[in-house]
């Protein structure tokens, strides 16, 4: 007989080539709250997904209350009383409340119709102890991502889940809102229900979770008692080493103000944000997800516009509408998503690189290839891109390779300004070593750097100054020499309206 | 990175020619399509094909419409879909024809002709690109639209007064070569050139893939959208000259309906991708020879022109079929291979 | 503030989803009551849903499909294949009783959208290429069928024609039809778990996925009651005009799919209602009732149809774009 109501042993997933998850173990006991920790891209996604039955390990073995089981789907595990809450809430936008809540398990009248009186019903008696405020019968893309979440967990209720998986619950959440959520997740846990709750907030595994795990690089690393493992050495088995030799050391002289911005406001997104960024300086705009950082890079870049306040270059005010303005102005974005923003994956290298530069290339009207190439050869060759060669498609890249591809492609122009939208976000740690330096090597070169990051050891080990935003706001700005990880998490997690939030 | 061998830091070009992988290209199978009907025409009617003027006819038939598969290449490129190219085609018919009627000189009712179909072309891009409407969408209502207004315009009046050199186009040929194929193929290579050779063509295909990407490199593509339909209108106004000397001269509003289909269908048929981003200029081009022939082989064969619309039909589904189970069936495979280890690494 | 809207006495139809197509309704038929008195009676309003019967059954079908987030260019051709398969083998053989010619078309079409939906759901075909190639098919396959002879009008049955010309309650059976098929629908949309599927993977098809809906399932259904209810219209075209030939019904796809738009349906899929097809229908058909009014204005017929189709795209991306504003407008006042 087992002590644990979920028990995976030896799990491998590997996606072609690439692991994503290398013999992972986890045990999770009835009723208890388990943390689960690790960077970006460590694998607590996929892990997930193997849990819930979206993916199908490999290898390994999964126990539910001691018995082996093969989740075939998502249906398979829902059957089982598994469910997940995902940080993207992934709801029907356009259908109700209560119709999320049974899609998949509806009340059915013994004529086989909908009943939609009797979920109705429940889905009030369901919503009703979790929240005073959620109409059921409204469409859900009319809720805040709170209240979303909050339905998600009514979701799982209503399956009679026993074990429900969090993903990065209060990643977008008020400090009241997170209150809320952790004395339901209290609640649920005295009822019996065991959850794995993955978090990148201390603050969160401090208050909730009794037993916490870590993986890094796709490993399981150990799992410890909260109570018997301090924050350093925590912090220390999820990034693999000291945190000091994980930054490169800086060597950029720090000269004029190349960027300044003032007021700048964006309804429904951002609202007076000013901050300035010099010569050589990387300065970090940091802030939990949602707080409104990329789209204050976005704006500067020209793929929004804001609707008040001013940019100005060297002391010249812009008026940037477009991508075209901000490249010409000399302010380039390595944007957050880089399949999605940054490359054309199915294009050779040589053409992403020179993508933004095509008419430098043109030779008599017509694009002048072997130009291309060289160009491109000799950007990659200097930031390390190993590849099988400069056409291959960024597809066939690792994802540290592919963000290097992107920053040759910013190197093609003629830049003053970089803003780097989470330049680390889903690569190894060792690439992440080797992108860290570039970012040094730009800043000696007199590039004004903009880096944003979600990850606190990240903007400390690499900014010359923090800029910290919450709810589209700027609550806090610190010099490299007076900012801690307290200092920032504070700073983020302030609300200047938090008094009005309440009412 | 799990492979070391394919990963390196020297970033030269290390492959070379394959004639191995051209000879399967999707390019060279339609060129063996082609001489597969020939050879068969050869066989079942050698007096036929060899007879003056055969071949020549076989494909003056199959160019009324080849300029407006170039353009369509372009639209296909991007991703969007023009199902108005037709009534684009009657729009800058009628337009010559009726400037004709005026006694306008000859050579400005054609330029009028084709300008009127930029300004269609125009129309759609701009509802495309800058309100953001489905290309599907708005260019099924205009083609509605366009002929609606031809419709208006003439009722059932047929309009015959056109430039004499409109029928020497058509069915004439140069030194044994009809002139049209002579007009198409000049045309094919410049857009040829155009895309894979010009800045414009390149972002193109970087549209076609990767919309958003493009946008952040700096690129406009709203503009190019809207040039890419502008294009489109003019190419069909340019189809219109070839279009109504093959007609013999009249022009009527219920003309050419159907032609938009045989346009896509060519350009699925020669490789590009209706989700945009692949495809190259001499697939689409060696399939406008393929349909011209298999058309004419067709009617040889007493089939009539509604039945061959099965064909064309059956054409578009399978040109795009064949390349996506080839994959799926590759995968399955794949699939089926490692799901047998997997069951191995379980009951161990 | 909704709230306060609640309490007014108005409340019940202000808050009714398509409450300016009602509007807009009402305005056209008041402009018609009276600018054409003496024509707009009884009969002619029932002459008028008569005659676009045929639109509102291929518009309901179209909708479930739009909804999926795909489009059927196929419905039109479809109708001529079964309209051709059932007369002709009606010609044939006249004894047998006509309401196997009803079943018949149902069949036939349910087929022909079955393979549709295949092409769509389970080898992932883009919808407006697969429709557009089956859509020359069908036509074609309606061609061979009929030989290309037409059928007329003494070569009808009178049990066949009945279906559609019969009146019951002094409406044409051909009305009753699609009020029948409207409320199947509303039903079916409303309150069965394949309907509220459909909407399920229009509106978020990843999330439909994770809940254990089965895409390509729900997508073959959906096609295929669009070809049944094709086939249905194609039937009973033949039996309200008593005539057949091939190529009939040309652009009446383009018909369903400005009704749908009309109606409120979003072309980007999950979004729509079966109340709105039906006022779609009545607005489209006053206004081709005032076209076929003024005598020369028939031939303004396709332009004025292409230009609505615009026009209300337009209308449908501008209330998603002001509603995307309110919500930003809403989570300002949060910052």
């Amino acid at each position: 007989m087992s002590n644990y109501i979920l028990e995976l042993k030896d799990v491998v997933k590997t996606f072609g080539g690439v692991t994503a998850l290398n013999n992972v173990q986890f045990q999770l006991k009835r009723g208890e709250v388990h943390a689960l920790m690790g960077e970006n891209g460590a694998g607590k996604s996929t892990f997930i997904k193997v849990i819930t039955g979206v993916h199908q390990p490999d290898s390994g073995i999964m126990l539910l209350e001691g018995e082996s089981i093969t989740l075939h789907s998502t249906s398979d595990s829902a059957k089982l009383g598994i469910a997940a809450i995902y940080q993207h809430v992934t709801a029907f936008p356009d259908l109700s409340v209560t119709e999320n809540i049974f899609m998949g398990q509806e009340i059915m009248t013994p004529f086989h119709t909908y009943n939609w009186t009797a979920m109705t019903k429940r889905a009030k008696a369901l919503i009703a102890p979790l929240s005073q405020d959620i109409d059921v019968t409204k469409p859900m893309n009319t809720l805040s991502v709170a209240q979303q979440q909050l339905v998600e967990i009514a979701k799982a209720l209503s399956r009679d889940a026993r074990i429900i998986i969090m993903d990065e619950p209060t990643a977008s959440l008020t400090k009241t809102e997170c209150e809320e959520l952790y004395q339901i997740v209290e609640r649920l846990r005295d009822d019996g229900v065991s959850i794995i709750f993955i978090t990148h907030k201390f603050e969160d595994m401090y208050r909730l979770a009794t037993r916490v795990t870590v993986f890094r690089d796709s490993q399981y690393i150990g799992t410890w008692d909260v109570d018997k493992i301090s924050n350093s050495k925590l912090i220390a088995e999820m990034v693999g080493r000291e945190l000091d030799q994980m930054y490169p050391h800086k060597t950029s002289k720090i000269g004029d103000v190349v960027l300044e911005v003032n007021k700048l406001s964006k309804e429904g997104y951002f609202k007076d944000i000013s901050f300035k960024v010099r010569k050589g300086e990387i300065l970090a705009l940091t802030g939990l997800v949602g707080a409104g950082r990329t789209e204050v890079c976005q704006t500067l870049f020209g793929i929004m516009t804001a609707d008040s306040g001013s940019i100005l270059l060297e002391g010249n005010e812009l008026t940037i509408k477009s991508p075209i303005d901000a490249l010409k102005n000399g302010i380039g974005l390595l944007p957050e998503d880089r399949q999605l923003q940054g490359l054309v994956c199915e294009l050779p290298i040589y053409q992403n690189v020179s993508a933004p530069v095509l008419k430098n290339f043109l030779k008599k009207g017509l694009l002048d290839q072997e130009a291309e190439i060289a160009n491109a050869i000799e950007l990659c060759s200097k930031i390390q891109v190993k590849a099988k060669d400069i056409v291959a498609p960024p597809s066939s890249l690792s994802g540290g390779n592919q963000q290097k591809v992107v920053f040759s492609k910013l190197l093609s122009c003629d830049l003053k300004v970089l803003i780097l939208d989470e330049p680390t976000k889903g690569i190894d740690v060792g690439a992440k070593y080797s992108i860290y330096e570039i970012m040094n090597e730009l800043a000696s070169n007199g590039y004004a750097i903009i880096v944003v990051s979600s990850e606190m050891p990240e903007v400390l080990g690499t900014a010359d100054r923090i800029v910290v935003m919450k709810s589209g706001r700027v609550t806090g700005e610190f010099a490299i020499a007076d900012a801690t990880q307290e200092k920032i998490l504070e700073a983020s997690l302030m609300k200047h309206s938090d008094t009005e939030q309440g009412a | 990175m799990s492979n070391p061998k394919l990963i390196s830091r020297d970033l030269t070009v290390k492959d070379t020619f394959k004639l191995s992988k051209f000879l399967i290209s999707w390019e060279m199978i339609l060129i063996y399509i082609l001489l597969i009907i020939n050879i068969a025409l050869i066989i079942s009617q050698p007096s036929l094909y060899f007879a003056n003027g055969t071949l020549s006819s076989i494909i003056q038939s199959g160019m009324d419409l080849s300029f407006m598969v170039l353009a369509m290449i372009f639209v296909l490129m991007i991703g969007a879909i023009d199902v108005s190219v037709a009534s684009i085609m009657i729009v800058c018919s009628m337009v010559t024809g009726l400037m004709m009627d005026a006694n306008f000189p000859s050579f400005l009712c054609v330029i009028c002709g084709i300008l009127a179909g930029g300004i269609c072309g125009i129309f759609n891009g701009l509802l495309i690109a800058k309100l953001k409407m489905p290309a599907v969408i708005v260019t099924i209502s205009t083609s509605m639209l366009f002929r609606g207004i031809v419709k208006i315009i003439l009722d059932v009046n047929v309009l015959k007064n056109f430039p004499k050199f409109y029928s020497t186009v058509a069915w004439e040929n140069l030194l044994g070569i009809p002139i049209s194929l002579i007009f198409f193929l000049i045309a094919a290579t410049i857009f040829g050139i155009i895309l894979h050779h010009s800045k414009f063509g390149r972002e193109l295909y970087m549209i076609g893939n990767n919309p958003t990407t493009t946008l952040y490199s700096g690129i406009n593509v709203d503009g190019i959208q809207i040039l890419v339909f502008t294009i489109m209108g003019l190419m069909a106004g340019i189809s219109s000259i070839f279009f109504v000397g093959r007609m013999g001269g009249g022009v009527s509003s219920t003309m050419g309906t159907g032609y938009e289909l045989n346009v896509i269908a060519i350009c699925v048929l020669g490789g590009i991708s209706t989700n945009g981003g692949k495809g190259r200029v001499y697939g689409p081009v060696i399939a406008t020879l393929i349909m011209a022939f298999l058309i004419y082989t067709l009617g040889l064969m007493g089939v009539d022109a509604n039945s061959r619309k099965i064909l064309i039909g059956l054409i578009l589904i399978l040109a795009i079929l064949i390349p996506h189970i080839n994959k799926e069936s590759i995968k399955q495979f794949k699939q089926n291979l490692s799901g047998k280890s997997k069951k191995a690494s379980v009951t161990k | 503030m909704s709230k306060q809207n609640k309490s007014s006495i108005l409340y019940p139809f202000t808050s009714y989803k398509q409450f300016g197509l009602l509007i807009c309704l009402g305005i056209l038929l008041a402009a018609a009551a009276l600018l054409t008195p003496s024509m707009f009676t009884l009969d002619s309003i029932i002459s008028m849903l008569r005659n676009n019967a045929v639109y509102a059954l291929l518009a309901s079908g179209m909708m479930l499909v739009i909804l999926t987030g795909g489009i059927d260019l196929s419905v039109a051709s479809t109708l001529a294949l079964t309209g051709v398969v059932t007369s002709v083998l009606m010609n044939k053989n006249p004894s047998i009783p006509a309401i196997f010619w009803v079943i018949l078309a149902v069949v036939v079409g349910s087929l022909c959208g079955f393979i549709n939906g295949f092409l769509v759901g389970k080898l992932k075909m883009i919808p407006l290429i697969a429709t557009l190639g089956t859509m020359y098919v069908y036509r074609g396959l309606a061609f061979l069928m009929s030989g290309g002879n037409w059928l007329f009008p003494h070569q009808f049955t009178e049990g066949y024609v009945a279906f559609a010309d019969k009146r019951i309650l002094g409406v044409h059976s051909i009305i009753w039809f699609t009020v029948i098929v409207f409320i199947l629908g509303g039903i079916f949309l409303g309150y069965t778990r394949p309907g509220r599927r459909i909407y399920a993977i229009g509106t978020n098809q990843d999330s439909a996925v994770i809940s254990g809906i089965k895409p390509a399932n729900i997508k073959m259904l959906a096609y295929s009651i669009a070809g049944a209810l094709a086939g249905l219209a194609g039937m009973l075209y033949t039996a309200n005009f008593s005539i057949c030939y091939y190529g009939m019904g040309e652009g009446f796809e383009m018909q369903a799919i400005a009704i749908c738009i009309l109606g409120g349906v979003s072309i980007t899929g999950g979004k729509g209602r079966i109340d709105g097809v039906v006022i779609g229908t009545l607005i489209m058909s006053i206004i081709s009732y005032f076209i076929s009014l003024l005598p020369g204005l028939s031939v303004w017929q396709d332009a004025i149809q292409g230009a609505i189709i615009i026009i209300a795209v337009g209308i449908n991306i501008y209330v998603l774009k002001t509603g995307e504003k309110n919500i930003l407008k809403e989570r300002g006042k949060l910052i």
